[in-house]
């Protein structure tokens, strides 16, 4: 046995392993897109070729998901970069106590989201919640944050701020460390300011950094389920049933498992397309940051 | 000969039922059961029987939860998968029609192999008929009864001065709403000013809840109360009409007279609400006349009989269309038990399904103030089986009598996405997304229609067809379009 053989001799169990438990699923879903499955008792799946794929652009509550799910996601991911950089840089000035600051900051990306969820629906409860008594003591009257728009879509927008903000300032507070002091020391002999070492250097160096978080935030927001359908229900009506939300129904409310498996297809495509995307802009602005 | 009273029939049928109960003979040697249970209140439906059945039928139970509204996908994904998660499952009899062709053992030959039938006809009519059976089988077996009354403060109404002021303002007299028109406008008078012991203006109406999970509970039995169904005889909508719309209508203007932020509360805040508040007109299931005798139920912590001695009860109002008067209860949600077709066990299961069936052994379930079990059975209607709530006669009785005009949860394949389609459009309109009430319903219509192609219109019709064949035998008297 060759020493090439005998490499991949050692190497099949955990290629069997990654083939059986990564793409197995990956292929049944495949399968399951292009099939129908009955209720009824030993009814065999029925084969449906392309169609679950080519009804989705005419279902018109997929549509509307794919849009309520596009506006959540700029707005919440935004936000969360924002107030992330922000919180980073507060942060990285602080000397003591910092790997304690971090710590905590990881707790509400931590807890879980069905418990977030709840923990958001009882603050914006109408009747008992504490943001309404909060505003009732400023004079402002109480809002149906969960059943009226736009508030509801500002109530999850609040809930995926207050859970992911914390873990991106983590991850550009990583970005900062990475930083040079003697560029840092460099820009500021040369004479630049505070804007101006922002603009040049600091967000320049975080780019990668922005990119692995903004990507993250952008699939967090894609497989949102728990915390707006806690929040919300989908509500009012269906003007906030986000794609995650929408999948769930149709696999398991609406027993299409055809189409669910379609859908899900669909966005690995599309979510894939869309890092891909989005790594060719931001490292090509990077390396451009870079050489300037 | 006096004629034999209900009390009399009750007795006799004891008799016959302490034949049926009991494990006869034991089943399978140690047996355990896998048992999918709705979690918290509703585990005691279980678990008040784990010790009797091991020590009387061998039979242990492995009691696995899952989440009320998910739980019938936990079924799915057992049929999905071939089978063997679970022995007995548990889940709302809306899902009757997504489970019954696939997933559950029809339960008639074990109903006489082991001498149950008399256990079967102890089950309340409107039950037995509407949520234990699919396609002329016996396929489940209900461990929760639910049904809603209208519940009112009999300090409001019976009020002498309020019936001076009520008469001197609208011309008629005060009394229990017999229409929705009546039910608004004694609504409208009790709301807003401090009519009850609490000192604080008081409210006209409260409902269950309004949550979008389960907003078409309140509306369907108005629907049908105004000429509607389900679907009409061709298969379309039956609810697409005036008559939807007018329901639909109705209750949001009821809405303003219910306590602030009504739209958005949870059940347990509702029934919370109703010990905390004056309100005058309760539309509410009978967990608040069982359990708001307690003092600490699982639904409610500020209950007690002092709090529910204030209550009368009655049916729902109705609508009088064309000289012909309708009132439909909301009969939804309740629960069963059914056995899986891939269960090898399915004798020992069947003993489970006979205990919670057995009148002496359900009762540790119902009488229980940390249990969500509603009557169900014939026998649970009788005062003298509640040694521990006590809920007064007048409420059983009403309890009893408003499931003779019960409007039961649509159950065809899809009840999910129908419903789902529905209640997206009810809830626009009644939370303002959507103005016109014709147009969220010709909205819900055309889903409705759409899943009905989708999942074979003559399918569908036939199942339609078997359903509405048991609403005749169960004597319900909704239009027929």
């Amino acid at each position: 046995m060759t020493a090439r053989t005998f490499g991949r001799v050692l190497i099949a169990p955990a290629a069997a392993l990654f083939l059986a438990v990564g793409t197995g699923p990956l292929l049944y879903a495949l399968y399951a897109s292009l099939h129908a499955f009955p209720a009824e008792a030993d009814a065999a799946p029925e084969w449906r070729g392309a169609s679950n794929f080519t009804e989705l652009p005419r279902d018109p509550q997929f549509l509307r998901s794919v849009v309520v799910t596009a506006v959540v996601m700029v707005l919440a991911v935004s936000l969360q970069l924002g107030l992330g950089f922000a919180v980073a840089l507060a942060l990285n000035r602080v000397q003591r106590g910092r790997g304690l600051v971090m710590s905590l900051l990881l707790i509400p990306s931590a807890i879980a989201p069905i418990v977030a969820g709840i923990a958001w629906w009882m603050l914006f409860n109408a009747r008992t919640g504490p943001v309404n008594a909060i505003l009732e003591l400023v004079g402002i009257p109480p809002v149906e944050w969960t059943v009226t728009m736009p508030w509801a879509l500002v109530a999850i927008v609040t809930a995926l701020v207050w859970q992911w903000t914390p873990f991106v300032a983590v991850i550009l507070l990583g970005g900062l460390t990475t930083i040079p002091p003697s560029v840092l020391e460099a820009a500021t002999l040369d004479g630049a300011g505070p804007w101006r070492m922002l603009r040049d250097i600091t967000i320049p160096y975080l780019r990668p950094f922005f990119l692995v978080a903004g990507l993250l935030m952008i699939i967090e927001t894609v497989r949102l389920y728990e915390v707006p359908f806690y929040l919300t229900q989908g509500g009012p009506g269906n003007e906030t049933v986000l794609s995650g939300i929408y999948l769930f129904k149709l696999a398991f409310n609406f027993r299409n498992f055809g189409g669910a498996s379609a859908m899900a297809l669909l966005f690995v495509v599309v979510l894939s397309a869309i890092a891909s995307l989005y790594v060719r802009v931001v490292s090509g602005r990077n390396s451009e940051g870079r050489t300037a | 000969m006096t004629d034999p009273t209900r009390r009399d029939a009750l007795r006799w049928g004891a008799g016959a039922l302490a034949l049926a109960a009991g494990c006869g003979r034991p089943a399978e040697a140690a047996s355990t059961l896998k048992v999918m249970s709705h979690p918290g209140q509703i585990l005691p439906i279980l678990t008040h029987h784990t010790e009797y059945l091991k020590k009387t039928c061998g039979v242990s139970l492995r009691i696995l939860e899952s989440p009320d509204p998910t739980s019938y996908l936990d079924a799915v994904k057992d049929q999905q998968t071939g089978g063997g998660r679970y022995d007995i499952a548990m889940f709302f009899p809306r899902f009757n029609g997504e489970l019954a062709p696939g997933y559950l053992r029809p339960l008639d030959d074990l109903i006489e192999k082991h001498g149950a039938r008399p256990l079967f006809e102890n089950i309340v009519d409107a039950y037995r008929i509407l949520y234990s059976e699919w396609g002329g089988k016996t396929v489940a077996v209900p461990v929760d009864g639910d049904v809603a009354m209208l519940y009112y403060r009999k300090d409001a109404i019976e009020n002498p001065e309020h019936r001076k002021k009520f008469k001197d303002k609208y011309g008629a007299e005060l009394a229990v709403p017999r229409t929705w028109e009546d039910f608004a406008r004694v609504a409208e008078f009790f709301s807003g000013w401090a009519w009850g012991p609490s000192g604080r203006p008081g409210y006209g109406f409260q409902s269950a809840t309004w949550e979008r999970a389960y907003i078409e509970q309140q509306w369907a039995p108005m629907m049908a109360s105004a000429g509607g169904n389900w679907f009409t005889r061709d298969f379309k909508p039956g609810w697409n009409n005036p008559a939807g719309v007018r329901a639909l209508r109705d209750l949001k203007s009821l809405l303003a007279f219910a306590p602030p932020g009504s739209i958005s509360l949870s059940w347990n805040q509702t029934m919370e609400n109703i010990f905390a508040e004056d309100v005058a007109l309760v539309l509410w299931y009978m967990d608040l006349g069982r359990l708001g005798m307690s003092r600490n139920s699982w639904f409610a912590k500020s209950g007690g009989p002092e709090k529910m001695k204030n209550f009368g009860y009655a049916p729902w109002p109705g609508y009088e269309v064309g000289g012909q008067y309708r009132n439909f209860n909301s009969m939804f949600y309740g629960r069963v038990l059914g056995i899986s077709r891939f269960s090898k066990q399915p004798d020992a299961a069947f003993q489970v399904l006979k205990t919670v069936l057995t009148p002496e052994r359900r009762i540790l379930a119902l009488d229980d103030d940390q249990s969500g079990s509603d009557m169900f059975l014939k026998s649970d209607y009788d005062p003298a089986v509640f040694k521990k709530l006590a809920p007064p006669a007048a409420f059983l009785e009403t309890a009893r009598r408003v499931l003779d005009n019960g409007f039961p949860e649509m159950q065809l394949p899809g009840a999910g996405e129908y419903m789902d389609a529905l209640q997206g459009q009810l809830h626009a309109y009644l939370t303002g997304s959507e103005n016109d009430p014709a147009k969220a319903l010709q909205a819900a219509a055309e889903r409705w229609d759409a899943i009905t192609e989708r999942l074979g219109r003559n399918r569908q019709a036939a199942y339609w067809a078997d359903v509405s064949a048991r609403y005749k035998r169960a004597g319900l008297k909704v239009a027929d379009l």
